[in-house]
């Protein structure tokens, strides 16, 4: 899993600028502090994201294994 | 300052030209998120045009007389908010509105100095009105495009999402908006997906951030209808709900805010950017 700060350089290479606004009223940049909290947040919530997928897979895994069979003897089973 | 002439009295070409446009004179404004300053002198009627909002500030009263007269006539798709000179708001003027503002305290600066009536919306309201339609194309998040939209003129508000996208693939959310600020606390609620599978996912708010709309795909076929109520004015829990087209997803979303006056709202993904338009109607009761 990628750290962070790994997540950040890489949404600020996809993204080197953000911008608000409409095709009415105009477009404008988010200024750098508006810009790095925004980024920050993208990773903060790419890392929850990843962290409760982690936790479905786990605890899956787990429970495979504590009943001993995999998971396509479980889906057989399930029909 | 009100102007009285005596019996006899010639009037000069700037007198004759100022009576003229009192009576049926008109001025004409492309809407810019802007403000138009009025004063006594202003010509009767005042137009506008164009796509966004405005605001209008009305003379001083004490530059006026009791029974001094301005009609607002909104041609645009967006609101003009008419304030008294102390930034009190008068009256929302939606789409298609139709108005007069009579002055009848020459003193103050509240809206208390001043009366309205909308001819529009007397008699043959419509049950429906476009308040604002915004396209937005790879933005962060809709930023303040529609602050504004949720105002006392009405008590429930349609919200359509048309061709929206998310250049991530990722969840949205949105958050209700309070005179520019975005409120981040409070949220209940929960929103739920079910794909052509019939696969089932959830996302619940539980005192939350914001409020989930739902995965939204990178195809611009992000499609939602959203209701919502007691927003606009008084200080109630917004609530909000409604269902909508994720591409091949069905999505269903309810839930409610803190207690607050919001005025607008945001939507932000989780991460990368949205695109899309967004059309906001008000209700008639």
């Amino acid at each position: 899993m990628a750290t962070k700060a790994e997540i950040i350089a890489s949404f600020k290479a996809q993204y080197p600028t953000l911008k608000v606004g409409s095709d009415e009223e105009g477009y404008t940049d988010l200024p750098p502090t508006e810009y790095e909290a925004t980024i920050s947040a993208w990773a903060d919530n790419q890392l929850a994201q990843e962290a409760a997928e982690k936790a479905v897979t786990d605890e899956k895994a787990a429970i495979l294994a504590k009943i001993g069979i995999t998971e396509a003897e479980l889906r057989i089973a399930l029909g | 300052m009100p102007q009285y002439f005596t019996a006899g009295q010639v009037l000069t070409a700037a007198q004759m030209n100022t009576l003229s446009g009192a009576v049926d004179g008109y001025a004409t404004t492309a809407t810019a998120a802007g403000t138009t300053t009025l004063t006594f002198a202003s010509m009767f009627q005042q137009f506008f045009t164009g796509s966004t909002t405005q605001t209008v500030t009305m003379p001083v009263a004490s530059t006026c007389y009791v029974g001094w007269k301005i009609r607002i006539v909104n041609n645009s798709s967006g609101i003009v908010t008419v304030q008294s000179s102390g930034a009190n708001t008068i009256y929302a003027v939606p789409a298609g509105g139709d108005v007069i503002f009579t002055c009848i305290l020459a003193s103050g600066t509240a809206a208390a100095s001043w009366d309205y009536k909308d001819y529009k919306a007397s008699g043959s309201a419509p049950a429906i009105t476009k308040i604002q339609a915004s396209s937005f194309s790879a933005v962060a998040n809709t930023g303040t495009t529609f602050d504004g939209v949720f105002t006392s003129s009405y008590k429930k508000y349609l919200v359509v999402f048309n061709a929206c996208l998310s250049s991530a693939g990722v969840a949205t959310a949105i958050q209700t908006r309070v005179s520019g600020v975005t409120s981040a606390t409070g949220y209940y609620g929960i929103t739920q997906m079910i794909d052509y599978a019939s696969t089932v996912s959830y996302v619940s708010a539980n005192n939350s951030a914001s409020l989930g709309l739902g995965t939204w795909t990178t195809t611009a076929a992000q499609s939602l209808f959203l209701y919502f109520s007691n927003v606009g004015s008084g200080s109630q829990r917004p609530v909000v709900s409604g269902n909508g087209v994720l591409l091949t997803s069905l999505v269903s979303i309810a839930g409610a805010g803190q207690a607050e006056v919001a005025t607008g709202f945001i939507v932000t993904p989780a991460s990368g950017t949205i695109t899309g338009t967004i059309t906001v109607y008000g209700l008639a009761d």
